[in-house]
């Protein structure tokens, strides 16, 4: 069973060290002000610089709209589950998991239980697409192997599923290894992909390590 | 022997090194915009008029109203009318691939046409320009309209 909050790593790019990091089973209100007031202004800044620049709205990073404070209610349900990362004294990452709104596609584990990742993003800083190199990497590993130890905590064996933002596909496919099944044409207008991990893809993912 | 949680975090951090991981839908119709549509604007011709032309003329060439055009393709009623309407936004792939299976044309094309492809086949965007000028939005289809959407769809190809 997963322990949190837990203490994990984040790797500095700019040193290349790693450091000390923390990862919380819960969004506190406490993190959407801090998101308010750190996150959300880097974020309007960068799409100012963009517009202002004339690039097209489609090269834009492609979450520079969305709102957590609206997105993270209060008090979760049974079923929900919402992730902080922070490093250094700084939000550095969150993710919402639902252990009902999705059941698996995949041919060899059809209609089974999963973990389905409603949103996860990381701080405008860690993006590489804005800032390079990002102040820190590993944000997205960390966060999705807190989402595997949900699936494995829940029964569901490391089954996740997830829509992938397009400029995020590489990492899910060709990176962590998770299966492409296209195109959803049932949600998100038919934009976005949907990935699935079976527990063979999960478990080579955390490749065995013991997460305190 | 398994591996450390320093040497896991060094090797996935290599990994995620240059890789976006954002997932996840909200606010999606704020959100990723349609594929540039660039070589149909520099033809002159802006695709939705062109998508909004070819179904409309198509609807009409079968003697469909706008609701049996929907039930025909098994798509909403609304998507007819805003796609007529030139309104793409809300247009999704499966109503562009009902469309192009139901009027027998490329569905490659159509998504490209429909702005959701990049634009693969540079003549597409002069054949859009040169049908939507000899083309109009009123109820009867004139034989020169005809000879238009035929060579059009001739253009489009099969699927």
């Amino acid at each position: 069973m997963s322990c949190y909050p837990g203490r994990r790593y984040l790797v500095d790019s700019g040193t290349q060290t790693v450091v000390d990091a923390e990862i919380f089973d819960v969004i506190q209100p406490s993190d959407i002000e801090e998101w308010r007031l750190m996150w959300k202004p880097e974020m309007d800044r960068v799409i100012q610089t963009l517009q202002a620049n004339g690039i097209p709205q489609h090269l834009w990073p492609q979450s520079h709209h969305w709102d957590w404070a609206g997105k993270v209610p209060a008090t979760t349900a049974l079923y929900e589950k919402a992730y902080a990362l922070r490093c250094e004294g700084s939000l550095q990452g969150f993710m919402h998991v639902s252990s009902v709104s999705q059941q698996c596609r995949l041919p060899e584990q059809q209609g089974k239980h999963c973990i389905y990742v409603d949103f996860i993003e990381t701080a405008p800083w860690n993006q590489p697409s804005i800032r390079q190199p990002p102040k820190y990497s590993l944000v997205g590993s960390v966060l999705m192997a807190a989402a595997i130890h949900q699936s494995l905590d829940e029964g569901f064996k490391g089954r996740l599923g997830l829509h992938s933002l397009p400029q995020a596909d590489t990492w899910y496919a060709d990176r962590l290894g998770f299966v492409d099944l296209g195109l959803d044409p049932d949600r998100y207008q038919g934009r976005l992909k949907y990935f699935e991990a079976t527990p063979e893809i999960s478990a080579k993912i955390l490749n065995g390590v013991k997460f305190p | 022997m398994n591996e450390s949680l320093k040497d896991w975090s060094l090797r996935m951090a290599r990994l995620e090194l240059g890789q976006e991981v954002r997932a996840g839908g909200f606010g999606l119709n704020d959100g990723p915009a349609p594929v540039s549509s660039s070589t149909f604007s520099e033809a002159g011709a802006e695709p939705s008029v062109v998508f909004a032309r070819f179904v409309s003329l198509m609807r009409r060439k079968h003697g469909l109203s706008v609701e049996e055009l929907a039930d025909a393709c098994g798509i909403e009623v609304a998507d007819v009318i805003n796609i007529e309407d030139e309104q793409l936004i809300a247009i999704g792939p499966r109503t562009v691939y009902q469309l192009a299976t139901w009027f027998e044309v490329s569905v490659t094309k159509l998504m490209q046409l429909a702005g959701l492809r990049q634009v693969e086949d540079p003549t597409l965007a002069q054949q859009g320009l040169r049908f939507a000028a000899r083309s109009n939005s009123m109820a009867s289809l004139t034989k020169e309209e005809r000879e238009a959407l035929d060579e059009f769809v001739a253009g489009l190809g099969k699927q």
